[in-house]
């Protein structure tokens, strides 16, 4: 039989975020894939270089829209660091908070994001809408639905109340329930059955070669969690299991994140109901002195690491990241060999993939290799133009 | 704990717990082999690239399951600067090696040759933006003006 070669993306239907994956088909069934990545590469460490270290904090955390808490915890802690500053033990629990409510929130997006994937659409409109509890109470948290920007260097910018945390915990019964709903429906329903066993096959030595992390090699029986191995924040003294599965496909990813769902609200009770006292934040010196950190953070979606120099002038002097998803990128190649062209979408959205975390760097607005200004004047009559050819006319718009 | 590393590495300084930095005293690519086989560095946290002035900073970010994080700094001279891949040991590093290479220019021995990450494919050879003395040249667009401006 010929082999074929389906170019899937950038931009294409079935993938959320542009990502080009070049499969090579016998038939339907994928025996090669090729990854391009970098179309959603804005530049933001280099920009970085160019703000102060509170500016690049704001920055940071636009690097993604769901894990925005994991990159600016991970930012700020660096500078924390090279500072020498000791954090309040109730800014940690804020910040465990925040992190926590994100963590559901991510995988009752991703849940949502699967089971449409897999023509399921009645799950996901239940998840999306349990998902907008925890969106609310992010929201009564920090004042911000999607970047929090509840860090501050040195602490939290916002303290808890007592009735904040009545109602966060009100929410979480909610959310546990629903849960559960879905843990019974995971487990019962043929049709999610059918559509996600056996597919996206990563054993466990393959995944441990390919340095995956988070969720997906949790998902291939291997516990590994940054919140137990390399604790931070209050997560040493904190009693949660860590969730894996040895079903090794995509079964098994979305058994690991909606049991993770219900460890996070375990973590959310422990810290909730025993708010530690005292200030929320220390103040950041005037100037930051040279040197240089490194910080680990189990993001939503896997491992998050963060680098941070400074040479004691007002800017860092180089902030490099690694969101989870880059790690991942080499086991989604190997996962798709072998499976069918119609499982394609949903092994790729079973890593929880966030390209924008992914290409994050150089620069913008490249245009054909040559020098040109276009102004959004010209970008707009350029499209008038191109409509009109199709018999559209929009000028009088 | 670092007398078990003596004879691989030097400066070595534990700055916090669980985060060991040191330099290698062999040639990088042996050194991370012998602590992956031997050490139980079996984890690639990520490779950070930099500019420190005078020369490039590698730095190879290695855990293992009890948590340590051991970035093993790699200096090399900016002129020319080459050294080998390690892919064959990790391969995740494919994606962090070609990172370094477009955007510092950083030439790796051995990368296994594919589409490059993360510039666009018609990018300019030896155009290299997080280089410390790099400006936007011609190639780079400028952003689009609203109409108000």
């Amino acid at each position: 039989m010929p082999k074929v070669i389906v170019p899937l993306g950038p931009q294409h239907p079935a993938l959320k975020e542009p990502g080009n994956f070049t499969l090579m088909l016998e038939g339907e069934e994928i025996v090669d894939a090729a990854l391009r990545l970098g179309y959603n590469h804005r530049g933001i460490e280099k920009a970085a270089e160019s703000r102060n270290f509170i500016q690049a904090m704001y920055l940071i955390e636009r690097v993604c829209g769901i894990c925005s808490h994991a990159h600016a915890t991970c930012y700020v802690t660096n500078v924390e660091n090279i500072c020498g500053l000791e954090l309040p033990r109730r800014a940690q629990a804020i910040r465990v908070i925040t992190g926590e409510l994100e963590r559901i929130h991510s995988h009752l997006l991703w849940l949502g994001v699967a089971a449409h994937e897999i023509g399921f659409d009645t799950l996901f409109m239940y998840s999306w809408r349990d998902r907008e509890y925890i969106m609310d109470a992010l929201e009564t948290l920090s004042g911000n639905r999607v970047h929090y920007s509840i860090n501050t260097i040195g602490g939290v910018r916002r303290d808890i109340g007592k009735e904040q945390i009545e109602d966060i915990l009100k929410k979480l019964d909610l959310v546990e329930s629903r849960t559960n709903y879905y843990i019974k429906l995971a487990t019962q329903e043929p049709t999610l059955h059918a559509r996600t066993m056996g597919v996206g096959k990563l054993p466990k030595e393959e995944a441990l070669k390919r340095d995956a992390c988070g969720p997906l090699l949790r998902a291939s029986g291997v516990a590994r969690d940054v919140r137990k191995d390399d604790p931070y924040l209050l997560y040493g003294e904190l009693d949660f299991k860590v969730i894996t599965s040895d079903a090794c496909d995509v079964f098994g990813r979305v058994y690991v994140r909606v049991f993770e769902i219900l460890e996070s609200v375990k973590i959310l009770r422990q810290v909730l109901n025993n708010m530690p006292q005292g200030p929320v934040s220390v103040k950041m010196p005037p100037k930051v002195p040279a040197g240089e950190s490194v910080t680990r953070y189990e993001a939503p979606r896997g491992e998050d690491i963060h680098y941070v120099k400074t040479d004691g002038g007002v800017n860092p002097s180089r902030v490099k990241l690694r969101a989870p998803t880059l790690a991942n990128f080499e086991s989604v190649a190997y996962m798709l060999k072998g499976d069918q062209l119609a499982d394609a979408p949903l092994i790729i959205a079973a890593i929880d993939p966030c390209f924008s975390c992914t290409d994050r760097m150089a620069v913008v607005d490249k245009l054909s290799g040559q020098s040109q200004i276009e102004t959004f004047k010209d970008l707009r009559l350029k499209s008038i133009e191109h409509y009109k050819r199709k018999g559209i006319d929009f000028s009088k718009l | 704990m670092p007398k078990d590393f003596e004879h691989l590495l030097q400066n070595i300084e534990v700055k916090a717990p669980r985060r060991v930095w040191a330099a290698p005293k062999a040639p990088v690519y042996d050194c991370i082999g012998e602590l992956k086989a031997k050490f139980n560095f079996d984890h690639l946290c990520t490779i950070t690239g930099l500019e420190n002035g005078e020369n490039f900073e590698i730095l190879y970010h290695l855990s293992r399951q009890n948590g340590t994080l051991l970035t093993l700094r790699d200096t090399i001279k900016i002129e020319g600067a080459k050294t080998k891949s390690i892919t064959p040991l990790f391969q995740s590093a494919i994606w962090y090696e070609k990172e370094i290479n477009d955007l510092l220019g950083v030439e790796f021995e051995g990368l296994p040759q594919a589409a490059r990450y993360p510039l666009p494919d018609e990018w300019p050879q030896g155009d290299h933006p997080l280089r410390k003395n790099w400006q936007p040249a011609d190639h780079c667009g400028v952003t689009p003006k609203t109409e108000a401006e």
